[in-house]
């Protein structure tokens, strides 16, 4: 992907860490921005709410618990991954990365099951400011969230394919911070959202 | 080259002069009537336009100072035919550096000074007041309510749609509020703009120095709709000495359209 | 007018060209421009472009002015007028000034740095076409209310920073103020796309021995442009989200009647709003600080405090942003606060000035077209920079706010600034990517009509704030003392609009026999100006190796005893590095190679908006052809 710069160069030219690292590192500070805002204006709106259902009345902690665990988790297999694929087991990085992509799947559908339920019991995107705002930010996590899991599973395709060498291990670890992002930004929406808000 | 040199400093000040003069002969008020903010007829519009020139005069004396600078640059050091020779190559001079990074952020802090006092003073509403108006804005009229007094319903009296009365030589606090978009409530000789949003009270106080009429303006852009809107949302201001402004608010209570039609005037 | 350096002779055009085709296949026909990695051929594209979106928001400029020419006139219904100068508004900063920005950061960055690409190459075609399509989107919208010749325009009309709730359905309806959001936000992704990739080749690309404080100062500017893109653009994505979500979801982030405020909507816009105008202005900055110490013949005044400046600006322009909220009611407590972080943020902006002026100063000024716009900026940029300081002063921005006195302020700091300094830019390095000089002559025809018609244009509506005159009004009484001064304004308007033909005319004649330029016509003082005109696709024949700032400089000269420079003798400079014809003739280079895929990602972005807008069954096609472009793109072999 990247035009990668000649070697003789010596380092004080260089950051040394390489393009496309860097890249994703800028990536994700811009998106801490994105975040931030939506997260921003969640808070903001929280105690503005005219009409109900309200927070305290949907939110189900110890169930959201248990999925922001499995997410948690998942950044565990992804640690994994690299791993393996830094020590040149292809087949156990195979493993690792199908089990994160699972376990983000696995948080989807909880995301998934939670979104009905709140819809079932009155709310939607249109219902009230909390509706919006709830709605936009985790659905935001949640589209990267399946951003990822897409990537990952491309990433197995090709492993599959024979096509993903030690060599690349950098684009797992790219992946890797990526997911990892993810992971943390719903842990603040966790804690900020659900737990210290939330009633 | 050099006579390009010369020609470029009498365009370059030509131009200048221009410019200063536009600028001048704004401030000097040759158009008196209107919405002239640098002709004030009450105390918030004065105490802004006296901020305003506050500050504009050193930032004069700044634009005075660089376009000099720039002039007496190009005219010293222009390139000179037949000078095939290098300028001395300077890379810096820390101290003078400093001095120029300074010099403009004391220059500031005294401006800061009177704008943080004004800040205050204007922000809050004054303890002594003569009378509350609460205005209300919509696409793209003006209503106007007097909580003073009230109509047989209890509500406060509201008067005819585009028109403000208050009285002279009073503190008069606004309460302004939007039923739909962001509008902005401005009276340019009395005083700064107020926006009028939607769930949201702000307030805003004037005092008008003499009874008179001025004009007031929507001043944030609140759209259109055929050939109505936001540059036709104007109101009229009456000022009045405060028994006929009295007087007024009674007329409205008792209901006759006849008596507020004939002291729209006074 | 080219000047023959002593010791070296200019290279032909004949050379130049023979260099650049023999370099890469790819260098030549029509097609190959939609395929094109190269960051030259990208940064031409993007700023042809963006200079023919500016005659666009020109001509909508020009029919504002034509409407407020005269009191009480109905040459453009209210409509019409809303839509002029909201499009005007947005195209002149989203589809002119940054993207003509972000056209000289691809043309000079790889050259300045000593670098043969970006460090992204197809990501950087990718951010071109974006914008392309972006922009052209923005502008379908103007043939989507009805018979366009009739005068039914769908162009939005909530203005450029579009205040919520008058985006909202309720009182725009019409799909005007979508084409908007979305148009904003495909552009958006293509400024983040460069933003991404100018950083990771300037921290990660410099050639050997420039270290970031050898860097020249528009790299510096670059750099601080970028970082502030990055982070500026995903909070006006956010708002521009929310936007869509009420929109066309009806969800409630701007609806007073669920109890949101459009106050949100507005710090929004102006965290992203007001480092934007310093996304704006930095670029010009930079390119002046490369064009004075040319023509002064001297080496920038103070380097670091310069350098130090911008990243200041950079960073305090995240703490300023409510300073176009003083009207709004945020109380005094945030009134003060925002008041004196914008009174501060003039010191930095006060050193580059008087740097610039110290640079001059004591120099040899060769008064060449380019260095009229740079010292025209410094000029005219100071007048816009005081009247921004006689906003900061609070109360008497409720006064200002919302009046011309605004306009005033900003077009003396986008047109005084931004578009002097990007026009001096062209006249700078156009010889180094066409091989052919403008026009001197004309060029001075050029700037003084310029320069006349702008102070015509823009003082008045000094005035016209001052008397108290409302922007974005369509009509106005004849009885305010308005009238003079908005004539005024209109001639000057015109009077610019005449500059611009004459710059055209100056382009085209210039193109077809203007001088040769050679490798170094004005004795410069940055690596680019090392290399052919054009440079060949690979830039460098051979990595250049920088021992100091200006390295290019002094290699031509060393200086005596007495710090003035003598010419290094004749031959010697050629001999000590690459002057492009001998070595490699770019044989064994490995450049990118072209793809089609960045331009078939692209094409993705506005065909989901359209189904956004109109059906949502295009939605899914958008979306796959993104996916084969992203896929056909991350799996595409990369030449090695
Ligand atoms: C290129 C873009 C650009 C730049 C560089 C600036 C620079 C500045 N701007 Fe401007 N501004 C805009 C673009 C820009 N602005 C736009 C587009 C809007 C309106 C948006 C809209 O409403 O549509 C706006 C609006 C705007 C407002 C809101 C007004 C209102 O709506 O009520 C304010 C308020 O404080 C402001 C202030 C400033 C200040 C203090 C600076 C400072 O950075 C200026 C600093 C420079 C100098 C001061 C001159 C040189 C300095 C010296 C020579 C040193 C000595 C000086 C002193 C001691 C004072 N600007
Ligand atoms: C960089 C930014 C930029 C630039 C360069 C300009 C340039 C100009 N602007 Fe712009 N303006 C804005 C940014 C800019 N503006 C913004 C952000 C707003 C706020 C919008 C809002 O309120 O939402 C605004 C608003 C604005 C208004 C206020 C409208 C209102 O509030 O009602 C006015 C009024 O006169 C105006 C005038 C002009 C004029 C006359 C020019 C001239 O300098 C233009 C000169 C250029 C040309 C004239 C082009 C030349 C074209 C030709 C020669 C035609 C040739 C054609 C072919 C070959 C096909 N502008
Ligand atoms: Cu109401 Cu503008
Ligand atoms: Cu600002």
């Amino acid at each position: 992907m990247a035009y990668a710069a000649p070697h003789t160069q010596p380092l004080e030219t260089s950051t040394g860490v390489d393009n496309r690292k860097l890249l994703m590192w800028l990536f994700l500070g811009s998106e801490a921005l994105f975040f931030g805002s939506l997260i921003s204006a969640y808070l903001l709106y929280r105690n503005r709410n005219l009409t109900g259902p309200f927070p305290r009345e949907l939110y189900d902690i110890p169930f959201t618990s248990v999925s922001s665990f499995i997410l948690l988790m998942s950044s565990v297999s992804m640690v994994l991954a690299l791993a393996a694929i830094q020590r040149g087991d292809i087949r156990r990085m195979r493993i690792w990365l199908v089990c994160t992509a699972l376990l983000g799947i696995l948080f989807l559908s909880g995301q998934a099951y939670e979104f009905t339920g709140f819809y079932d019991r009155g709310l939607s995107l249109r219902t009230n400011l909390f509706g919006s705002t709830f709605f936009v930010l985790t659905g935001f996590h949640g589209a990267h969230v399946s951003i990822g899991v897409i990537i990952l599973l491309s990433v197995w395709v090709r492993s599959l394919q024979g096509k993903i060498k030690q060599s690349d291990s950098l684009t797992i670890e790219l992946i890797g911070l990526y997911w990892h992002f993810v992971d943390i930004v719903w842990i603040v929406i966790f804690t900020l959202v659900y737990l210290l808000t939330g009633r | 080259m050099s006579h390009r040199g010369i020609w470029l400093r009498r365009v370059l000040i030509g131009s200048l002069l221009l410019g200063t003069l536009l600028i001048f002969s704004s401030c000097s008020g040759i158009v008196s009537g209107g919405q002239n903010t640098l002709a004030p007829e009450g105390s918030v519009a004065g105490r802004q336009r006296d901020l305003f020139l506050l500050v504009v005069w050193p930032a004069a004396a700044i634009f005075v100072l660089v376009e000099g600078l720039i002039i007496l640059i190009i005219w010293r050091f222009h390139h000179r035919k037949g000078d095939d020779t290098l300028p001395r190559q300077v890379h810096g001079n820390p101290a003078l550096e400093i001095a120029w990074t300074i010099a403009p952020a004391v220059l500031l802090a005294i401006v800061a000074v009177p704008t943080l006092a004004g800040v205050v003073t204007l922000g809050a509403t004054p303890s002594k007041i003569g009378t509350t108006v609460n205005v209300s804005a919509a696409r793209w009229v003006w209503s106007f309510s007097y909580p003073d007094v009230k109509d047989s319903s209890g509500q406060p009296v509201t008067g005819p749609p585009n028109e403000l009365h208050i009285p002279a030589g009073q503190n008069v606090e606004f309460i302004i509020t939007s039923q739909d978009v962001i509008h902005s409530f401005w009276i340019p000789k009395l005083g700064g703009k107020t926006d009028a949003v939607p769930n949201r009270q702000n307030r805003m106080w004037l005092k008008a120095d003499r009874p008179g009429e001025y004009s007031g303006q929507c001043a944030e852009f609140c759209g259109a709709l055929g050939s109505e809107g936001h540059a036709t949302m104007r109101f009229r201001v009456v000022v009045q000495t405060p028994e006929a402004y009295r007087a007024y608010l009674q007329g409205l209570a008792s209901g006759s359209p006849q008596a507020v039609a004939n002291q729209g005037g006074n | 007018m080219a000047r023959a350096i002593p010791g070296r002779s200019p290279v032909t055009m004949a050379d130049a060209l023979r260099q650049a085709r023999g370099a890469g296949e790819p260098y030549r026909g029509i097609w190959s421009w939609f395929s094109t990695v190269d960051h030259k051929k990208i940064g031409i594209m993007y700023g042809v472009a963006a200079f023919l979106f500016f005659l666009l928001g020109g001509v909508e400029a020009l029919l504002v002015r034509i409407q407020l020419a005269a009191p009480n006139q109905d040459f453009l219904s209210p409509d019409q007028y809303n839509a002029m100068f909201t499009m005007h508004g947005t195209t002149m900063i989203f589809l002119v000034v940054m993207p003509l920005g972000v056209a000289f950061m691809n043309l000079l960055i790889p050259l300045m740095i000593g670098a043969r690409d970006v460090a992204f190459p197809r990501l950087n075609a990718f951010s071109f076409w974006v914008f392309l399509l972006g922009g052209l989107f923005l502008n379908v919208s103007f043939f989507t209310g009805g018979n366009f010749f009739k005068g039914e325009l769908g162009a939005p009309n909530t203005g450029w920073y579009g205040y919520a709730p008058l985006t909202e359905n309720a009182f725009s309806p019409g799909n005007g103020v979508d084409f908007w959001m979305l148009g904003v936000q495909i552009l958006g992704i293509a400024s983040l796309a460069g933003g991404f990739n100018f950083i990771v080749t300037i921290l990660n690309l410099r050639a050997p021995g420039m270290s970031l404080f050898r860097m020249p100062v528009f790299i510096w500017m670059s750099l601080v442009t970028s970082f502030l893109l990055i982070f500026a653009m995903p909070v006006l994505a956010v708002a521009m989200f929310q936007l869509m979500f009420d929109r066309l979801f009806g969800a409630n982030f701007f609806n007073a009647a669920a109890g949101g405020t459009p106050l949100l909507w507005q710090h929004m816009f102006w965290i992203f709003g007001h480092p934007e105008v310093y996304i704006l202005i930095l670029p010009a900055m930079g390119i002046i600080s490369e064009i004075l110490p040319t023509f002064s013949r001297k080496p920038l005044f103070g380097y670091p405090f310069v350098v130090f400046s911008g990243i200041a600006i950079g960073f305090m322009s995240w703490g300023v942003w409510a300073h176009h909220m003083f009207t709004t009611g945020l109380g005094a407590a945030a009134n003060s606060a925002f008041g004196v972080s914008t009174i501060l943020i003039s010191v930095p902006t006060g050193v580059k000035i008087f740097n610039w002026l110290a640079t001059m100063w004591g120099g040899k000024l060769r008064l060449t077209t380019p260095m009229y716009f740079a010292i025209g900026f410094i000029a005219m940029f100071t007048i816009g920079g005081l009247t921004g300081v006689t906003h900061s002063a609070v109360p008497s921005d409720y006064q200002q706010n919302d009046t011309y006195y605004v306009v005033a302020h900003f077009h003396q700091v986008l047109f005084g600034g931004a578009i002097f300094g990007i026009f001096g830019g062209i006249y700078y390095w156009f010889p180094k990517f066409t091989g052919k000089m403008l026009h001197d002559g004309w060029g001075k025809v050029n700037f003084w009509m310029m320069l006349i018609g702008f102070n015509l244009t823009f003082q008045p509506m000094m005035v016209l704030g001052i008397l108290g005159m409302p922007r974005r009004i369509q009509t106005y009484p004849d009885n305010l003392g308005w009238n003079f001064w908005n004539a005024l304004a209109t001639v000057g308007a015109f009077v610019i609009a005449a500059s611009v033909l004459v710059f055209i005319y100056n382009v085209i004649i210039s193109l077809r026999n203007g001088a040769e330029a050679g490798n170094d016509p004005w004795d410069a003082r940055t690596l680019e100006w090392s290399i052919p005109s054009p440079p060949p696709e690979h830039n460098f024949d051979e990595i250049p190796v920088v021992h100091s700032v200006d390295d290019f400089w002094h290699r031509k000269y060393v200086e005596d005893p007495k710090g003035r420079p003598v010419p290094v003798p004749a031959g010697a400079a050629v001999a000590t590095h690459q002057d492009g014809r001998d070595g490699g003739h770019g044989h064994g280079i490995h450049m990118p190679s072209p793809s089609y895929f960045p331009l078939i990602s692209a094409v993705g972005l506005p065909t989901i908006a359209f189904g956004l807008i109109y059906s949502y069954a295009l939605i899914p096609v958008g979306v796959i052809i993104l996916a084969v472009g992203l896929y056909g793109w991350v799996l595409e072999p990369v030449s090695e």
